[in-house]
């Protein structure tokens, strides 16, 4: 049975739809990437999947459930995690901090033992704490731990809202152009840091990646979904989705259209 | 009946000052997206600009609202270039900005209390106070020229905004204030106009709430009616601020007169809690979704 | 002299209970209330009529307005944080409340004589309990900030969206923290009560709302010693100064301009005070002057 299953979604803002009857599947395990050009409504499928914005018809299955009966968070208590296109990281906590509340995003004290610090509240505490010092190891990021994440370097802030969504120990992943605004170098970096987590990881997770960088797509991803228009323009590997014809005319489209 | 009209005339010309003052307030969120929490004092300030006039210059009674018009104008211009502009300039957010708004709206009224006195006077024209009898329904000057500068404040208002180039400035701003600065928009430009626009209409309401009551340093509350009256109506939106004016100044005439003058601030703020326990973005508003 | 310095005692350790809460909620969480006064008021009343009318001693009868605070807290929390409410729209729906407060107390003559309000309340507020009282609160709202409840509260300040989609569950957690502010308030007013042995509807006021804000903006929005001190410093100031008692609401409005524009994360910037603190302030001013000296004798 596959993890996640959008079926003739349809996404309305007023009269007019962002997303029109699209279909997307996604097994454990597996990474897919998700193109088009700007305005495709990449992004705001995410936000369907992860329950921000309301649907107009059509059915989000994860895991067996029907998604549109749950709140975002609890979405999220499902096994769902994302980044986000503007980096939204807890800017004034520090990285640690930030994987923390990945970790547990619900207190595992009440609030009396909060309040008087009581011995069981310092141990969960210290829990979460190493928890999330083994998160940031994981991801090479344990030398910025003491460090306020709002006043890291841009490609650090990119992998730590990484570490912080796969600190949720989620089923599926949904990347929203992580490489936005990184150089050459950072990029390929970039490449090799999904590669491994996507590897390393204890619960099989599956990996949806938004990305304008096509090559980075092209490098992850054995299975492409091109939207445009908010419909799928055409699936396949990354050699048939470059040699399509449509695919092509879709971005060359976008891009006299912006000049 | 003669009585229930004379409420609702009553309610209709309190509620058109109500309303007034809840464009003024809008016009400003519907931009910048932030509760410019000074407005109360803008208004208080431009009341007693009327009030001078009359007292110092002598000056007659349309040269005295046009004066208090223009002080509240310009000390809204002195608050958003002088505090709330090189704020948006570093990015500060919403809650720095209000805070700052209410520490302007302090200094200001109590600066006001310790140079002024903080008594309650009347203001010096008695015109307003002389009564009008229209078939057993008497209705006061200061309601009806309220009501009637109050409706053209507002066609005007509708007129700038909706038909010239700069009200469409200003609308495409409402939008996103970002994007309209990089499309060539001059953003400072607006915020000028913007805030000028919503000190005249301050000064308006708040010389037509003097010569309705009285004159006072912390006349300034009055705002909170007008906050109460934008929320009730959707925030940011103009013609729900209109809409919420009218409604509030109906429904307290109507509390007044038919249950107790007593309870009628009281009745006035549980109507807005329960409106937005219910309507959380108000009669008008639209229910604003953060971007992604 | 005794009594006086007791008094100016007791004043800050009112002050200080109540900022507490609000540091909870502006501070921690991000919300940002104008009528915390009305939290104050409840708590005031419920506790004087236990003490009154059901002859509760202090500490039980604060708490108990403490309770009654937060239980209030629990039916106006509800639905504003479930529609979302936030930002502007909130801090004027808390305008709102206060207001209703203050005016249905000043509506209902029973128990409480209206507008009038209580007269003969007695005088438990002594300050030496007072100020462990408040030192008490001190320390559990700062063990409760660094806790994992503090630290999901503050994560929803910082990023609401991201905090919510990660999986916190923001309207109970606003919920929580709005009353846990309204329980210190509802003490606070208690312990007001008890001092000034009588209280009206108008006691608390808008005024009284503000004066608590500017304790916590002061002190540095995320720190819990920042609005402490200048709780304390607030409370102090008019109290020994004539002069500033007159101008103190002036002053208050320009120095919360000021700390807006030129240094809007407050006193303390969101750290705590501490010794460490202080020595690594004291050092980073030594080694600048170092390098002055230095530069000079280039």
């Amino acid at each position: 049975m596959s993890l996640l299953e959008v079926k003739n979604l349809t996404i309305q803002f007023g009269g007019l739809k962002a997303i029109s009857d699209v279909d997307l599947e996604i097994n454990p395990g597996e990474m897919i990437g998700l193109i088009g050009p700007n305005g495709a409504g990449k992004t705001t499928l995410f936000n369907a999947i992860t329950g921000v914005v309301d649907i107009a018809q059509g059915s989000i299955t994860f895991d067996g459930k029907n998604l549109s009966k749950y709140k975002p968070n609890q979405i999220a208590h499902l096994g769902i995690s994302r980044t986000f296109q503007n980096i939204r990281l807890f800017s004034k906590m520090t990285a640690e901090e930030n994987v923390s509340i990945g970790i547990s995003s619900v207190a595992d004290y009440d609030i009396i033992s909060a309040f008087l610090g009581l011995p069981n509240a310092r141990k969960k505490d210290r829990e979460t704490r190493e928890k999330a010092r083994e998160y940031l190891a994981q991801v090479n990021l344990l030398e910025y731990k003491d460090a306020i994440a709002g006043s890291l370097p841009y490609g650090i802030q990119r992998k730590l809202e990484i570490a912080r969504a796969i600190a949720t120990r989620p089923k599926l992943l949904l990347l929203d152009e992580p490489a936005a605004g990184m150089n050459n170098e950072e990029t390929m970096e970039l490449i090799e840091f999904i590669r491994n987590i996507h590897r390393h990881n204890e619960t099989n997770m599956a990996i949806i990646l938004i990305e304008h960088h096509l090559e980075v797509v092209m490098n992850l991803c054995s299975d492409i979904t091109v939207l445009n228009l908010g419909s799928v323009l055409t699936r396949g590997n990354p050699e048939e989705v470059q040699n399509n014809p449509a695919v092509i005319k879709a971005y060359i489209g976008e891009r006299r259209s912006r000049a | 009946m003669t009585v229930f009209i004379q409420q609702i005339i009553t309610g209709l010309s309190i509620g058109s000052i109500y309303a007034l003052l809840a464009v003024g307030y809008a016009l400003i969120y519907s931009i910048f997206n932030f509760s410019n929490f000074a407005f109360g004092v803008i208004m208080m300030v431009g009341t007693f600009g009327a009030v001078y006039a009359i007292n110092w210059a002598g000056a007659p009674l349309p040269i005295a609202i046009l004066a208090g018009m223009l002080v509240a104008a310009a000390i809204s211009l002195v608050v958003e270039v002088s505090t709330y502009r090189p704020m948006r300039r570093k990015n500060a957010p919403r809650l720095y900005l209000m805070i700052a708004g209410i520490g302007i709206n302090m200094f200001i009224e109590n600066l006001a209390i310790q140079t002024l006195g903080s008594s309650v006077k009347p203001f010096p024209s008695d015109w307003g106070r002389e009564i009008l009898n229209v078939g057993g329904v008497s209705i006061a000057f200061a309601d009806l020229l309220s009501g009637g500068l109050s409706l053209v404040m507002l066609a005007c208002l509708w007129l700038f905004i909706y038909r010239t180039k700069t009200g469409l400035g200003i609308r495409a701003s409402s939008y996103d204030v970002n994007t309209t600065g990089l499309m060539g928009v001059n953003v400072d430009m607006v915020s000028l106009v913007v805030f000028a626009i919503s000190g005249l209409t301050a000064g308006l309401s708040g010389v037509f709430y003097g010569m309705k009551y009285t004159v006072y340093p912390s006349m300034g509350i009055v705002s909170n009616k007008a906050f109460v009256a934008a929320v009730i109506g959707g925030l940011g939106s103009l013609p729900g601020a209109v809409l919420g004016g009218i409604l509030l100044g109906l429904l307290e005439t109507m509390v007044s007169a038919y249950v107790s003058s007593l309870l009628r601030d009281m009745i006035a703020y549980l109507v807005m809690i329960v409106i937005l326990v219910f309507i959380p973005n108000g009669i008008m508003g639209k229910s604003v979704k953060e971007k992604l | 002299m005794y009594q006086y310095l007791s008094g100016i005692l007791t004043i800050i350790a009112i002050n200080v209970t109540a900022v507490c809460g609000l540091t909870v909620l502006t501070g921690f969480t991000g919300l940002f209330s104008m009528g915390h006064a009305g939290f104050m008021s409840l708590g005031a009343y419920a506790s004087v009529i236990a003490m009154l009318y059901w002859h509760f001693p202090f500490i039980p009868a604060m708490i108990f307005g403490g309770l009654a605070a937060a239980l209030v807290g629990l039916i106006v929390g509800y639905p504003t944080m479930k529609g979302k409410m936030r930002g502007d729209t909130f801090a004027i729906a808390m305008l709102g409340f206060s207001e209703t407060v203050r005016l249905g107390l000043s509506n209902i003559y029973p128990y409480i004589n209206g507008a009038l309000g209580i007269s003969d309340i007695p005088r438990y507020s002594e300050a030496w309990v007072v100020t462990l009282i408040a030192a008490f609160c001190v320390y559990i709202t700062y063990r409760y900030t660094r806790s994992k409840h503090g630290r999901i509260a503050l994560s929803i300040r910082d990023e609401e969206t991201a905090a919510e989609l990660i999986g916190v569950n923001i309207t109970w957690e606003k919920i929580k923290s709005f009353m846990i502010s309204a329980f210190f308030c509802g003490m606070a007013g208690c312990m007001y009560a008890c001092y000034y042995t009588f209280i009206t509807p108008n006691t608390f006021s808008t005024t009284t709302s503000n004066n608590l804000l500017a304790a916590v903006v002061f002190g540095g929005m995320g720190s819990v010693t920042g609005p402490t001190i200048a709780a304390a410093i607030l409370a102090m100031l008019p109290e020994m100064l004539r002069f500033v008692q007159k101008w103190r609401l002036v002053l208050y409005g320009a120095v919360m301009i000021l700390v807006m524009l030129f240094r809007p994360e407050g006193l303390m910037g969101g750290r705590e005070f501490s010794i460490k603190g202080i020595a690594r302030w004291f050092r980073k001013i030594f080694s600048k002057l170092n390098r002055r000296a230095g530069e000079v004798s280039k």
